[in-house]
């Protein structure tokens, strides 16, 4: 059966893509690589964390705005820009909010580099969960556990189990430790407070292919 | 109650209901609103009911208690028809002198009359009132005239006219075309077209559609769509019955804030009454249309005035937003096409029906028209809720309905659209209020909050108020919104602690418009306004908190000292017995000092000394 596709525009290129995919999807397809953190294929896309949004005009004219392409559906004339100035000051302000309060954890480190930051300058505080919800829907959408959710509102916000005891429904498969993103260790790179490394990106071969855009880090010290 | 089963039921009720009303000859409306009960207007009520029942008067005189005809300030409010006469901050004890004054005698109870601020003279009713004279009350009006707990009252007053008009006259597209051709605006900030959701919403596939009233005001200061549901629920609920004949939705919601229980219990009161006289519930005056509404109440999250968020809050779900690619009024509720309406909105539905496209069109200006409730608030002398035709000056409401400033401060800027909106300063008081000028200033009309400041408040801390006011309220599923607002009240907190560095004000700017551009749903798109349109407006302030480590308005403590004048003080000795921490010293009838480390700058000095010694700086 022949599916239908539509035609959009990312980063100058025309491209027929599958009706129904979001951008996130199509560009991945055409090989454009867009930096996620909450999302994971064959789960539910979530649009929290923010870093894969892309700047988005409806019908190519001038007027246009921004969504996170793992929720935003393609639409036939639809012109897309991954790496536009306003995106690339949106993605490297969304990575220093994110190291900056959990900069232990191995994934915003990545992304921080990722997005050439070396310096951040709000407070750096150490929280491990980064609420990405990963954990939340591999329990709920794969393992059917429902055993893991968010309590709490705004900075009170935390991942947790029904009245903070493990319910029956869990049977420990440990679905939600094996995508979770803040157990990998992160880069033990030498750091002043404040301060990131940052060694990975200097090294001035960096393939831009990584899909996953969690291009390892080639810090001597990283025990990875 | 009777059950209606046609048109001509509902004229010969009507009509059995005005004749009934012609045996009273007085007519004593007390307010019974949030702000008047909080004044006490359930003594003045009981102390009427015992009044009359005494003298034996309770066949000629009509007790009712309304909704709020939005002066607030000056409760409890108590209007006497058919004279006219209006009555300010009743007590019970004045209650024996209206019933033997005014009603047996006809004539006014002078200190209970307002009296005008500028030359003294006691003003009768309430439409010679400045507060009043320029506002133009299409949904406040009847307010004070409806006892929302009873149908009749509404009917009374023509209500339900609309919806037969509708039903019987109308086809569902002809309604839409009505009110297309009024061009109503939704009254929840955005202005979005009605009719247009609504043929969004009527031409979305789908058999089950729903219609919800969003009555999850959570604005600061702000108490309109309250005021509505309370005073004058048959309305909303007249127009969400028109709204659902025209989309073809078949069952509805009106989702209220926990915080309102008044709300909540006039609204239920008027669904069973109307659900009784079969104005609700299946074939609806006889004309096939079937239409019931159910309750809904929040827990009191403000982002669940979000629709996505509200929505999923209806489903029992944790009110949080969704990603919006897809609108609600295809996929909303249960996953069905879902109209969603301010109250404002639906109040304003019957009236145009009525009095049609043409009258309502000719309101307001070229691109909104109508009228508009605000809830003024803040440094001028009359607050409350204020009803005006789009195009008014901001100059016009705040000083000639509110009255002006309050005590010789200068009113600096005005505060629109709650949380989500700007600071508009003084210099474009001109600004006709409407939509899309409100939206140029760097704005927004927003659901309808008017907070004035004057000299006496530091913008830095007001945009410190509401960012801190949204992190808290912030659901925090996106990043942008959590750690953003987090970072942003972060900078403010240390801007006003005197800890600012010149980095600050690039920062913040430069966080305020990624949060802006990047979060999920309106909360984190529109929050960083108050923050923007200060800096914009309010450069200066910030500088001076930054560069001179002073704050201006005096407001911000650690930047602030307080000492007392040399000249001035009388040596009373009254503030040395005020101090918490006994920071002041002097010998009687000497001049005093105050011991700056010991100062916990509570500011309580300077308000009892009489002779103005004691100066901020």
């Amino acid at each position: 059966m022949e599916r239908k596709t539509v035609n959009i525009t990312i980063d100058g290129r025309s491209l027929d893509v599958e009706e129904g995919n979001t951008i996130l999807l199509a560009a991945r397809e055409f090989g454009v690589h867009i930096p996620t953190l909450c999302y994971m294929d064959h789960l539910s896309p979530y649009g929290g964390c923010r870093i894969c949004v892309v700047e988005i005009s409806n019908n190519g004219g001038g007027k246009t705005f921004i969504d996170t392409s793992c929720t935003h559906e393609v639409r036939e004339g639809m012109v897309i820009q991954t790496n536009s100035p306003r995106i690339i000051r949106a993605r490297k302000m969304l990575a220093e909010l994110l190291v900056s309060s959990a900069p232990n954890v191995k994934i915003t480190q990545d992304i921080a580099a990722r997005m050439g930051l070396l310096k951040v300058r709000f407070p750096m505080e150490d929280n491990r969960c980064i609420l990405c919800g990963l954990c939340i829907r591999m329990c709920y959408e794969q393992m059917d556990g429902k055993a893991l959710g968010f309590v709490g509102r705004g900075m009170g916000r935390k991942v947790s189990m029904p009245f903070e005891v493990r319910p029956e429904t869990c049977r420990l498969c440990r679905g939600c430790d094996y995508v979770c993103p803040g157990v990998i260790i992160p880069c033990q790179g030498v750091k002043e407070p404040g301060e990131l490394c940052g060694r990975c990106v200097r090294i001035e071969e960096m393939p831009n292919c990584c899909p996953m855009g969690t291009f390892g880090c080639f810090c001597e010290q990283n025990p990875l | 109650m009777r059950k209606i089963k046609s048109v001509s039921d509902l004229e010969k009720w009507r009509e059995a209901i005005l004749e009934k009303e012609k045996g009273h000859e007085f007519i004593i409306s007390v307010c019974g609103g949030t702000g008047c009960q909080a004044y006490g207007c359930q003594k003045v009520k009981a102390a009427f009911q015992k009044e009359l029942k005494r003298e034996g008067m309770k066949e000629k005189v009509a007790l009712k208690i309304t909704g709020c005809p939005g002066f607030c300030e000056r409760g409890p409010l108590v209007t006497i028809y058919p004279q006219n006469f209006f009555y300010q901050r009743v007590k019970a004890e004045d209650v024996p002198l209206i019933i033997s004054e005014t009603i047996q005698h006809g004539r006014k109870v002078e200190h209970l009359l307002f009296e005008d601020p500028m030359d003294h003279h006691k003003i009768t009713s309430s439409q010679e009132i400045p507060f009043y004279r320029t506002q133009m009350r299409l949904l406040l009006s009847h307010n004070d005239l409806v006892d929302p707990t009873r149908t009749e009252d509404y009917l009374a007053i023509g209500g339900y006219g609309s919806l037969a008009k509708v039903l019987f006259q109308m086809r569902p597209i002809e309604v839409i075309e009505e009110i297309k051709a009024s061009g109503l605006r939704g009254r929840g900030g955005a202005g979005y077209p009605t009719a247009k959701k609504w043929e969004s919403c009527r031409k979305a596939p789908g058999e089950t559609k729903y219609v919800i009233c969003n009555c999850d005001e959570g604005d600061p200061g702000a108490f309109m769509d309250r005021s509505l549901l309370e005073g004058n629920p048959h309305s909303i609920l007249e127009g969400m019955l028109i709204g659902a004949y025209a989309i073809g939705a078949n069952e509805g919601f009106i989702y209220v804030r926990q915080e309102y229980p008044l709300a909540h219990k006039n609204a239920g009161i008027a669904i069973k009454q109307a659900r009784k006289a079969g104005l609700l519930g299946k074939n609806i005056l006889g004309s096939g249309f079937d239409f019931d509404v159910e309750m809904a109440k929040g827990g009191g999250a403000f982002v669940c005035g979000e629709s996505t968020a509200l929505i999923a809050s209806i489903e029992g779900k944790v009110g949080e937003p969704r990603s919006k690619q897809t609108h609600t009024v295809e996929q909303g509720l249960w996953g069905k096409p879902t109209n969603l309406n301010n109250v404002e909105t639906w109040a304003n539905v019957p009236l145009i029906i009525r009095k049609g496209s043409k009258w309502f069109s000719s309101i307001g200006t070229d691109k909104s028209k109508g009228t508009k409730i605000f809830s003024l608030v803040g440094k001028v002398k009359n607050t409350g809720l204020v009803e005006v035709p789009m195009g008014i000056t901001l100059k016009e409401i705040i000083f000639n309905i509110g009255g002006g400033q309050q005590d010789g401060k200068r009113i600096k800027a005005v505060q629109t659209g709650g949380p989500s909106g700007g600071c508009i300063p003084a210099s474009l008081f001109d600004v006709p209020v409407d939509f899309d000028s409100l939206t140029q200033v760097g704005s927004i009309m927003g659901s309808g909050g008017m907070i004035v400041m004057d000299e006496g408040t530091c913008m830095v801390d007001v945009a410190k108020y509401f960012v801190h006011f949204l992190q808290e309220e912030s659901c925090g599923k996106c990043l942008p919104c959590r750690e953003g607002l987090k970072r942003m009240g972060e900078i403010l907190d240390r801007i006003t602690e005197g800890k600012g560095d010149e980095e600050s004000l690039s920062l913040l700017e430069e966080l305020a418009e990624v949060v802006a551009d990047t979060s999920l749903c309106g909360l984190g798109k529109t929050a960083p306004n108050p923050v923007l349109s200060a800096l914009r407006y309010f450069r200066p302030e910030f500088e001076a908190h930054i560069l001179q480590k002073r704050c201006p308005a005096a407001v911000c403590t650690p930047l602030i000292q307080y000492s007392i004048s040399e000249t001035d003080c009388t040596g009373c000795g009254a503030c040395a017995k005020v101090c918490p921490t006994q920071a002041i010293k002097g010998e009687k009838k000497q001049s005093h000092l105050i011991l700056v480390e010991i100062c916990s700058k509570c500011g309580s000095c300077k308000d009892i000394c009489k002779s103005n010694a004691v100066m901020v700086q």
